[in-house]
């Protein structure tokens, strides 16, 4: 076609975002000192990265119309099993490891059973899941952390690939491979078409459930694996850890611009949202604002994330400013004529009902 | 006889449309007036003018002896014009009395009366069904029930002209009988009713006058007993449309699929046929005849309950998606938006979506591979977009369809079942894509065609199935059947 491709909604928010970042960037730079040191930088990156994980699995099942709320709670649970079997039921590290993914692996599942074969929502079972696995975790440990693990293990998230730390560096390879499945296999395809319209990727000869089921069972793998890299970085397991965690990951999916009504998103974008958060946390940290007002500013940054995105979307739900604006000038009319006609006709108002 | 209604020299165009042209209907109390035509006759526009939905552009409106004009939904019924729709406008999780009185509960000291509820929904269900339990959830009831139950609430909101706009498409014969006696019962009480239908069988039992458009005219308005049926559809249908060039009978050919003894509830009652290779296969029929629920289920996408299915002389005994698909059978659905596209999506997604492993070297796609194929889809079916990038949702309703088509063209298949291809679509694209279907089936592919647009399917099909309640009521060469042959055994 003669015409250049327009840039798509997806990409155009995700340049609105990254030029965002680079303005909080340039702003914490000016006026918090430590902000551009190497280690601040590092230490940032360091805290995404578990976030920014499971962000990989989440954007898969949010894309494919699912939500699971469970992860960080599943997190927690599989760090949970690993330091069980390893430390109480001696399994050396290379079963134990295992194990745990596959642990978060058959949570996943679990919850896409539910949704394939008895059609309960995701929402449902992954909060079932959140409550139960959490309680499991205490149960399991009786409250305390199960520790020290063995030795040698504290360095997968104590240790260093050249300048980037080793979690980081599994992040940039997840993602990398989230982003080669997502946008250039059948597979990333597939996720979207069944979420962004279920009955025609059937009819197209896509299995939905398998689909579901897939994508699931990544997100629970990956959550596992946020676990167990946070159990090495605590040396123990402990059943309190990455609560709320789950919040965390949507938001950084939903900043990202993925759709929660799912069939288009894009794993670049959850790792630019976390990293956006991430960064705003130790901004404020640096610059002492008080942990409390924190909450206030996070929250105010996803709704005008949110805004921003509705305001530029496209037309279909009737959301964009030209629309707004007619919604709020019709709104004045009407209050207007209502002012005037007040006196005039007790009978109008039975009928406006 | 009180004259409830008056309608003059109403006129209505849409970009590109003269939708009725100098329409004169009149309504009284205690008659019901029948509205017939084929689709896209002026109907559903002149209901929408009636209910206060569309404004007309010329043409008064008359109630009572009064000039009136609705300027929306609610103004029409303030006025005591209700609509009862095919699609049911009731929620169906509260109770019967709750929805009959929606919104306008009876109160006692701001708290909801409920005896006195149950009290008024007893009394308002009594002439049409003393059965419906007012206290039941609607969405426990029967089509037939909920029917009755919208009925009741526009009565309730003081309703005097009631339209009724294909009430028993969706109903079994017993309870369309049960429906049309309400009808009658409604109408001695002094209702004026409008009751639009293409079962004429009902329309004769029912009405008392009757009005027949064409083309958004009226070509025929008298009481009832002045038509038969065949006198009608004589004048539904108009004049014979030109018979389509000479096509190729494909008698000798190969049978590609055959379909025997196929059941499935009350939808599919035996149906059997058989498609031949390079054959466009029309089926005729009414909203509801079954012939979603035939492709559908030959498709694999419904179960079927008895019946046997051969493709290229290989018997498939439970047809599943994946295996017709595997076997080179491709439906495109008849909602084109729900069944077929993802909207958010580009042109280029959708149109390689049911060929995706095709496209892979590996486990990657290959990209060379597919905009190959996507520059060619776009090309050969000329589909007019910014780019193969740009979202299917920016298209027009004409696009988007060659996309879907394209889309299946990809899959290379041998038999195409296509459910309403042409429906909203624009007439140029309409006649590219009739064009390409011709082509296609020159090229041997074998083509059913459902169309609710019976010049279409006399134009494109070599043979003509005409299916009514779930049967083939008939099997012919198309040129052995003319417009108002199929129209009669359609309406039967």
């Amino acid at each position: 076609m003669e015409t250049a491709p327009r840039m798509s909604q997806l990409a155009r928010s995700m340049w609105l975002l990254f030029v965002a970042y680079l303005g909080l960037c340039a702003i914490l730079a000016l006026i918090a000192p430590h902000f551009l040191t190497r280690i601040n930088l590092i230490n940032i990156l360091r805290q995404v990265s578990l976030i920014a994980i499971i962000g990989v699995g989440m954007t898969m099942v949010i894309v494919a119309a699912e939500i699971d709320l469970s992860v960080g709670a599943l997190a927690a649970f599989c760090g949970i099993v690993l330091a069980y079997l390893s430390v109480k039921a001696a399994w050396p590290l290379f079963l134990a490891i295992p194990a745990a993914v596959l642990v978060g692996m058959g949570c996943g599942a679990f919850v896409a059973i539910f949704r394939i074969v008895f059609n309960v929502p995701s929402f449902i079972t992954s909060l079932a899941m959140l409550t139960g696995l959490r309680s499991g975790a205490f149960l399991i440990t009786g409250g305390f952390p199960i520790g020290p693990m063995p030795r040698g293990f504290t360095a997968l998230a104590d240790g260093y690939l050249w300048l980037l730390p080793w979690p980081v560096v599994i992040m940039i390879v997840i993602y990398l491979l989230g982003w080669v499945v997502m946008t250039q296999t059948p597979w990333g395809r597939m996720i979207y078409a069944v979420g962004g319209n279920e009955a025609a990727a059937r009819l197209s000869g896509i299995s939905v459930g398998t689909t579901k089921l897939i994508v699931f069972i990544i997100d629970g793998g990956l959550s596992a694996l946020a676990g167990i890299l946070l159990v090495s970085w605590l040396d123990s397991g402990t059943p309190t850890v990455a609560d709320g965690w789950e919040l965390d990951v949507i938001a950084a999916v939903i900043i990202g611009g993925t759709s929660l009504f799912g069939g288009s998103g894009s794993v670049v974008g959850t790792l630019l949202g976390a990293v956006f958060m991430a960064t705003l946390k130790t901004g404020m940290v640096l610059l002492g604002v008080s942990p409390y007002s924190q909450g206030v500013v996070s929250g105010a940054v996803i709704l005008v994330a949110m805004l921003a995105g509705w305001l530029g979307g496209p037309r279909r739900h009737g959301a964009n400013i030209g629309s707004l604006t007619r919604r709020l000038g019709n709104m004045a009319v009407r209050r207007s004529a209502d002012a005037e006609g007040a006196s005039a006709a007790p009978r109008s108002r039975e009928e406006s009902f | 006889m009180t004259r409830l209604l008056e309608v003059r020299g109403i006129c209505k165009t849409f970009p590109g449309v003269r939708a009725l042209s100098g329409i004169d209907f009149s309504l009284d109390a205690g008659r019901v007036h029948a509205l017939v035509g084929k689709n896209g006759a002026g109907k559903s526009t002149l209901i929408k003018i009636l209910s206060g939905v569309e404004r007309p552009d010329e043409g008064t409106i008359l109630l009572g002896s009064l000039e009136t004009r609705f300027d929306n939904p609610s103004s029409a019924m303030a006025a005591g014009i209700a609509v009862v729709h095919q699609e049911l406008s009731l929620v169906p999780q509260l109770s019967v009395a709750e929805n009959l009185f929606l919104g306008r509960w009876p109160c006692r000291f701001a708290r909801v009366d409920w005896s006195a509820l149950r009290r008024r929904a007893k009394t308002l269900l009594a002439p049409l069904d003393e059965t419906i339990d007012p206290t039941a959830a609607v969405g426990t009831l029967g089509v037939a029930q909920q029917q009755l139950v919208e009925i009741g609430k526009a009565l309730s909101q003081g309703a005097r002209i009631l339209i009724l706009d294909e009430p028993t498409s969706a109903l079994s014969e017993a309870d369309a009988g049960r429906l049309l006696r309400v009808v009658r019962e409604l109408a001695c009480g002094g209702v004026g009713i409008v009751y639009i239908s293409h079962r004429l069988k009902e329309v004769q039992a029912v009405a008392d006058d009757v009005t027949v458009l064409r083309d958004g005219r009226i070509v025929g308005r008298d009481e009832m007993r002045m038509f038969d049926r065949a006198r009608l559809v004589a004048l539904m249908v108009g004049k014979e449309p030109e018979q389509a060039p000479a096509i190729v009978r494909a008698d000798h050919r190969k049978v590609m699929l055959s379909v025997c003894g196929l059941c499935q509830g009350d939808l599919l009652k035996d149906v059997s046929f058989q498609l031949h290779e390079g054959e466009i296969l029309g089926i005729a029929g009414l909203v509801g005849a079954g012939r979603t629920e035939l492709v559908r289920t030959i498709f694999g996408a419904d179960p079927m309950d008895e019946g046997t299915i051969h493709v290229d002389g290989r018997a498939i005994r439970r047809p599943t998606i994946r295996k017709m698909l595997g076997l080179r059978v491709a439906l495109l659905p008849e909602d084109r938006r729900r069944q077929s596209l993802l909207l958010t999506r580009s042109v280029r997604e959708n149109l390689v979506l049911s060929v995706l492993w095709r496209l892979c070297r590996g486990i990657l796609l290959s990209r060379r591979k597919e905009s190959m194929l996507v520059d060619q889809l776009i090309r050969d079916l000329q589909v007019v977009a910014a780019s193969s990038e740009v979202t299917v949702e920016t298209l027009s309703g004409g696009n988007q369809q060659k996309v879907v088509l394209g889309k299946w063209l990809a899959s290379r298949p041998r038999i195409l079942l296509l459910d309403e291809p042409t429906r909203g679509v624009d007439v140029d694209a309409k006649a590219q894509i009739l064009r390409i279907l011709r082509e296609l089936a020159g090229k041997g592919l074998s083509i059913v065609f459902i169309s609710s647009e019976l010049e279409e399917v006399l134009m494109l099909s070599h043979r003509v199935l005409v299916m009514a309640r779930g049967r083939i009521v008939a099997d012919r060469p198309v040129e052995e059947v003319d417009l108002s042959g199929i129209m009669l055994s359609a309406v039967a």
